[in-house]
């Protein structure tokens, strides 16, 4: 199949688009005291009825890997709340498998696991939103702010307990 | 009374009924003026940007579809060339009404590898030959919204013909509206 396209004219004008690198933005929050900040490798948007929004960011420092995943859902590129049914977080960070700490939220759901907690909680309240958006030097930039604070008691001390996300922060460049 | 309740009825179904606008795609498919809503458009940014549309009307025993894909490098006001640096697609599909016609056009990063297959009732070609014209021409932020425009253009010929110079397939005046 090589050399096929033996014949290939391809005149392209481009005046347009976002930046002129390839940074896409960074993540950063605060979980159980600890410090994640990550920067964004991967940016999806999707519009269907809404318009979806998919991020992954991912940090290595030396044997310690923080990944982190963000999806919600927008009406628009304007500052909005956004409602938790539209939005899953996950994030994964530690040394060995055995020491990871997993935090996961997708809707109404959210589980949350650092040994020897095993936390489920379905009552959250989670708060997110967009608060800025422009368009500037050909970039696209959604900034955003998001926080909860989680607990749970059972009749077990390994699946009661509360954890919390302070200070979550995005900022995405497309 | 009732017809206040059924008012609101109605606002609401003609409300949550309405589906967002994507922008459309035009072109010329071998002759016939075939005109698209977007139903699905996406942009992923990773190493290079990779834009996905996706064009279709299916009623009446009509099927018609485009599909299209393509990367950048970078995308800029400053550049004035494009580069193909990502895995290129175009589909168009155009059947019923006695027609049955089909392209499929995919090409791999720096257009090494690649196929085109052409369908026209039942007479299939693959070709090795063609011609393309890409012009993005706008990129604005208008309403809340990101809105591109850009006009394209391709021709197909199949060289071992008794017509080589006879385009087997032409796309043309295809323009591009993505409202995202």
């Amino acid at each position: 199949m090589k050399n096929i396209f033996f014949t290939f004219i391809m005149v392209g004008f481009i005046s347009t688009l976002f930046g002129q690198d390839n940074y896409k933005g960074k993540i950063s929050l605060i979980l159980d005291e600890k410090k994640i900040e990550v920067s964004i490798t991967k940016l999806i948007i999707r519009k269907g009825d809404n318009i979806e929004i998919e991020v992954f960011g991912e940090k290595v420092n030396g044997e310690e890997v923080e990944t982190l995943m963000l999806y919600f859902s927008i009406n628009g590129f304007i500052p909005q709340k956004i409602s938790t049914s539209d939005l899953a977080i996950k994030i994964d960070y530690g040394l060995s498998p055995s020491k990871r700490t997993k935090f996961s939220l997708r809707s109404n759901f959210v589980q949350y696991f650092s040994q020897p907690k095993q936390l489920n909680f379905s009552d959250i309240n989670t708060k997110i939103e967009v608060k800025e958006v422009n368009y500037t030097d050909s970039s696209l930039k959604i900034i955003g702010y998001f926080s909860g604070i989680y607990s749970v008691e059972t009749a077990n001390d390994i699946t009661s307990g509360r954890t919390e996300i302070k200070d979550g922060k995005f900022e995405i460049i497309f | 009374m009732k017809g206040i309740i059924l008012g609101l009825i109605l606002l609401t179904i003609t409300t949550g009924g309405k589906e967002s606008n994507k922008g459309k795609v035009s072109l010329i498919f071998n002759g016939e003026k075939i005109e698209l809503p977007i139903t699905t458009v996406s942009l992923i940014k990773e190493d290079v940007i990779v834009l996905s549309i996706r064009a279709e009307k299916n009623r009446d025993n009509i099927e018609q579809l485009v599909s299209f894909q393509i990367g950048f490098k970078k995308l800029s006001t400053e550049d004035k060339y494009l580069e193909i640096y990502d895995d290129f697609l175009l589909n168009v599909v155009n059947k019923g009404d006695g027609k049955n016609e089909e392209l499929l056009f995919r090409m791999e990063k720096g257009g090494a590898e690649g196929e085109v297959t052409v369908k026209k009732g039942n007479r299939t070609w693959n070709l090795a030959n063609f011609a393309m014209k890409i012009n993005f021409e706008k990129v604005l932020f208008e309403n809340s919204s990101l809105i591109i425009k850009g006009d394209l253009s391709f021709k197909f010929r199949d060289t071992k013909s008794e017509t080589p110079l006879e385009p087997i397939c032409k796309v043309e005046k295809f323009s591009i509206e993505i409202v995202i």
